[in-house]
């Protein structure tokens, strides 16, 4: 996957969720988190650490179910990094 | 700070929401986030909005409602940007902004700036509470979903039901060629078996007692003991076993899952002697093993599901109404066969007690784990109690239903599970 790639799966995932779509966007958002936990490995130590951060953040918001803020996590702060 | 503002517009178009809002109290937690690239707020945990491109997502949501409209419904103000983007079309003739919480509205009113679209001509404001039902089209702030308020909880139901639409129509996609399959391996018994319209009208003004399986079934089994001897029982499939356990045999067991295993699961237990007057109503796409072991008499019937277009075409029978939960179809059924009062025991959409199903049940479940009661509904007793997305989406469906048939009568017999509109308490109609 690409830049292009990460961005647009992304925007899926935050699409759904601020429609509010939240079951089509947790199957999106599992997905996701599947493909980016296959990528860390790929990934610099540091860049890799910060997306853990990253994504540790969106799955407790997206179990108090914050998703705006899951949405806002993927695609304006994971998804340049993957750049 | 915006309160007194934007307050002192809304009281003049509309006083009395102005004055619900005035002594509405703030909500417990309510951050104005200002460390991000865009003002939001954080109330009880949850972002009103995006904190990186608000307008962006007041696009996205605002796609619901097609171009070219001239009505529109927001459900929740949120920071106001989706109603003040719908605003900008010109062809919008009016637009209403439905209140799902009276407290995120108060708090986004506090902190934001509403006052260019509360005073635009176009613009009613209302309490989702005041609706029955969806109106369309419409757009949705999502976060207020999360941060609906008790009054707003119906119609917060009904927009994830409408809004998981999509969702559902790709399960079944996923489901179809499985369960065309399992048709065909109940080909013999479809093609033979009596329809379930034979029963119709054959309980003209009695009263039927429905069983379902919520963990609140066995609370009025002492008015099951006392009128057993006039009162039809229908038993879901699930609620079998307590009932037998408790002493009670149906009349009537209707099953209309694919689940396989459902015959161990909830009639392994059964005696076939007892239940050799006890009729089956069933689905064309139930496990071959219950229509094979069931000692009574089967009835077929089918939802309007289109999976069973071809069927009905070849063999005309009874159609059920069915939308994901067989309560829906127990009823239907115990309507067409045309009772006047049915009692709705263990219909509680919900896990009152932290159970998921009533003692005795295969499927009985301690709902500890707050991942999977995450959700509430309101009770009988107007109490939040915990619940899952689709018993919800159950509710709500059955709710529209029985809006449908407003001359029988309905008695829910438990104030612990879900408050169902439509129906009587047991206290105040049985």
């Amino acid at each position: 996957m690409d830049q292009t790639d990460w961005l647009k799966q992304f925007e899926k995932v935050g699409r759904f969720l601020r429609l509010g779509m939240e079951a089509l966007g947790s199957v999106e958002l599992v997905n996701s988190i599947d493909l980016l936990i296959a990528k860390l490995p790929e990934l610099q130590p540091s860049l890799a650490s910060d997306i853990q951060v990253l994504l540790s953040l969106a799955l407790s918001a997206q179990e108090r179910k914050d998703y705006l803020y899951v949405a806002d996590l993927l695609e304006y702060e994971i998804a340049p990094r993957l750049q | 700070m915006y309160f007194e503002q934007n307050l002192k517009l809304i009281s003049e178009r509309w006083p009395q929401l102005a004055e619900r809002l005035h002594k509405t109290s703030d909500p417990e937690q309510v951050e104005l986030v200002i460390d991000a690239p865009e003002i939001t707020l954080l109330i009880n945990g949850i972002h009103l909005s995006s904190c990186y491109d608000r307008l962006r997502e007041a696009r996205i949501q605002a796609e619901l409602v097609p171009e070219g409209s001239t009505l529109a419904h927001v459900y929740g103000l949120a920071t106001g940007d989706l109603p003040r983007l719908l605003l900008s079309r010109s062809e919008l003739k009016e637009l209403n902004v439905l209140v799902m919480s009276l407290a995120v509205a108060r708090a986004s009113l506090a902190y934001l700036d509403h006052s260019d679209w509360l005073t635009n001509p176009r613009v009613n404001l209302l309490m989702a509470s005041s609706e029955s039902d969806l109106q369309f089209p419409f757009a949705c702030a999502s976060a207020t979903l999360s941060l609906a308020d008790d009054g707003g909880a119906r119609i917060r139901d009904l927009l994830y039901l409408e809004l998981a639409t999509p969702y559902i129509s790709l399960q079944h996609q996923s489901l179809e060629e499985e369960l065309r399959e399992r048709m065909r391996q109940n080909s013999d018994y479809v093609d033979r078996d009596q329809s379930v319209s034979v029963l119709f009208s054959s309980l003209q003004g009695k009263d039927i007692y429905i069983a379902a399986a919520g963990p609140t079934l066995s609370e009025s089994f002492h008015l099951l003991a006392a009128q057993r001897e006039k009162i039809f029982l229908i038993a879901v499939d699930a609620s079998v076993a307590p009932l037998t356990r408790a002493g009670f045999i149906p009349d009537l067991v209707i099953s209309i899952d694919a689940a396989p295993h459902l015959f161990d699961l909830f009639f392994a237990e059964i005696d076939p002697v007892k239940y050799s007057e006890v009729s089956l109503v069933y689905f064309p796409i139930a496990e071959k093993m219950l229509l094979e072991r069931w000692p009574g008499q089967r009835f077929l019937a089918y939802s309007q599901n289109k999976l069973y277009d071809d069927l009905v075409k070849i063999h005309p029978q009874g159609c059920l109404f069915a939308s994901g939960s067989v309560l829906h179809s127990a009823i239907d059924l115990a309507v067409k066969m045309g009772a006047s009062r049915i009692y709705l025991a263990g219909a509680d959409f919900s896990f009152p007690k932290g159970q998921s199903h009533a003692e005795g049940c295969a499927a009985h479940l301690d709902v500890k784990d707050a991942r999977l009661a995450s959700y509430w509904v309101l009770n009988g007793r107007g109490e939040r109690v915990p619940s899952c997305q689709n018993f919800r989406g159950y509710l709500r469906d059955l709710e529209r239903y029985l809006a449908l048939h407003p001359d029988l009568e309905f008695i829910n017999c438990s104030l612990e599970g879900a408050k169902i509109e439509g129906t009587l308490s047991l206290e105040s109609g049985g």
